[in-house]
């Protein structure tokens, strides 16, 4: 069996604490970028430094898809989730179907799984969980 | 800069039409666009075309039929916005002094695209389209916001699917000519929530085709041509820049700089042609065009202001909804419309003494962006 491929370097990790985003963080002017730039895109400064997001966020929206594509069957559900630093992330919802779609606001927790299988390996990317007991991080 | 002139506009039949090629649909269009200006064909100085699938010499490929030869030919890719850019192209080059007179075209073949049937994905690479989004889970998300932020119901979304089949029910062109309750677009076929099948644009095969002119030139054929005043092209900001996704930066942007270069405000504008790929998005757009204050998108709708008869009717010709989508032609299709909406010939939705109209096309998704182009014209007589 081989090695699951992460679906791109440097945006995830499994870490002692449980999965985080990688971000990047720029000494300049404290913007936050996720995926992490090698530049600002706020104020074009070169002094960024990486951060992790960690895993909690806050549910800002959802949908459920109803039309597959060649990588997702039909039923998918989707959201923005906002993290730490106010970053804003686009992601696939672990919801089954016929779940109710959660509520704006609900507490969000990262997950690192295999989301599609290419050549033969699985391909590793992000998703959120509900994770409604659990207090935001995100002020 | 100087002033430029729109001399004659063109369509071809909008449907679904897999056996007509680019240079057929494009063909039809840039001939009735030169039949309405009264010009000759070998006039004709310069080319932009767009179109988004299987793209290449676009331009060349429609007007070696037409006799239209060694004259500068460009062909523009903007995603729904590429026939906007097409426009633009040339209205800068007309205003710029390097030609008197050109043609501008969008053409698009949606059922033999690569994504015929399939729900509009963003570029291969990109993160978020690799992680399941597409643009009406785009428009679904953004109306999710609607509903939580503008008090919106999935009742208001189809309320403007149904304003824009009653107006295309009026219109020969329209793909789908056929009027629809409330119930039934909410009964459709769920897409992405709230978002069902009639709340989505169709698949469409279709072109547009504009003649433009400088006033030297537009003098000699039309006693009054109708005048491009404002003409407004800008690409995406930064996702992070907005505070929430009930607003497409870029659109308001684009239609801020056309509202100053036209020296009209939101308030003089008679008639709008938008981009309505999705239902919900038009509640958006009226806020980012400013036809009502921020926050009050959803209350401009329910008034019906913007329905025929009302005080700014948008999409009267029935909008991406019931005509269909050929992407790049749409583009190009919003300015045909305002300019016969000006010029008196929209028949049955014609918006009695249009003067001022306005032309809105947005396109494309990236990770990161709020949209990748907007544009605005604004056209006057």
């Amino acid at each position: 069996m081989t090695n699951p491929v992460p679906l791109r370097e440097g945006l995830f990790r499994e870490t002692a604490a449980g999965p985080t985003l990688l971000a990047s963080c720029c000494t300049a002017c404290g913007h936050t970028s996720y995926p992490p730039a090698p530049r600002c895109l706020d104020c074009g400064s070169e002094a960024q430094e990486p951060v992790e997001l960690g895993s909690d966020g806050e549910l800002l929206c959802a949908t459920v898809v109803h039309m597959g594509n060649h990588r997702y069957p039909p039923g998918y559900t989707v959201g923005y989730v906002t993290m730490p630093h106010g970053v804003r992330v686009f992601a696939q919802l672990a919801i089954s179907a016929g779940e109710d779609l959660p509520a704006p606001g609900t507490p969000m927790t990262l997950e690192i799984v295999p989301m599609w299988r290419e050549q033969e390996q699985d391909v590793l990317a992000y998703r959120f969980v509900p994770a409604p007991g659990k207090e935001s991080a995100h002020a | 800069m100087r002033e430029v002139f729109v001399l004659g506009v063109g369509q071809s039949d909008f449907g679904k039409m897999p056996e007509r090629s680019i240079a057929d649909l494009g063909g039809q269009a840039a001939r009735a666009a030169i039949a309405d200006a009264g010009i000759n064909s070998a006039q004709i100085q310069a080319v932009f075309s767009s179109r988004v699938y299987d793209a290449m010499i676009t331009s060349q490929t429609i007007m070696k039929d037409l006799g239209v030869t060694r004259v500068e030919m460009v062909n523009v890719e903007n995603a729904c916005a590429g026939g906007s850019t097409a426009i633009r192209s040339l209205y800068k080059d007309i205003a710029a002094g390097f030609v008197d007179l050109g043609i501008a075209i969008g053409v698009e073949s949606m059922t033999t695209s690569p994504i015929a049937g399939k729900l509009i994905p963003p570029d291969r690479d990109d993160l978020d389209g690799q992680l399941g989004l597409s643009m009406p889970v785009l428009f679904a998300l953004q109306a999710q916001r609607l509903m939580a932020t503008h008090g919106a119901t999935p009742e208001d979304f189809a309320q403007v699917s149904v304003k824009a089949h009653d107006f295309g029910a009026l219109n020969p062109r329209a793909q789908y000519q056929k009027r629809f309750t409330v119930e039934e677009v909410l009964a459709s076929r769920m897409i992405a929530d709230p978002i069902t099948l009639l709340q989505c644009c169709p698949n469409t095969d279709g072109a547009a085709a504009v003649v433009m002119a400088s006033a030297d030139v537009a003098k000699k054929y039309a006693e009054a041509p109708v005048r491009v005043a404002g003409s407004a092209l800008v690409s995406g900001d930064y996702d992070f820049r907005r505070s929430d996704i009930t607003t497409l930066e870029l659109g308001a942007r684009a239609a801020a700089l056309a509202y100053e270069q036209a020296g009209v405000a939101p308030s003089d504008v008679d008639v709008v042609e938008l981009h309505d790929a999705f239902a919900s998005e038009e509640i958006v757009h009226y806020e980012d065009l400013g036809l009502c204050a921020r926050g009050d998108g959803v209350g401009l709708l329910r008034s019906g202001a913007t329905s025929l008869g009302g005080r700014i009717p948008v999409n009267p010709s029935g909008g991406l909804l019931s005509l269909g989508h050929p992407l790049a032609a749409s583009g190009v299709r919003v300015v045909c419309d305002i300019t016969d909406q000006l010029r008196g010939r929209s028949g049955a939705s014609q918006v009695p003494g249009a003067k001022v109209g306005l032309a809105q096309m947005l396109g494309g998704a990236a990770t990161g962006l709020d949209a990748a182009a907007g544009s605005v014209h604004i056209l006057t007589v």
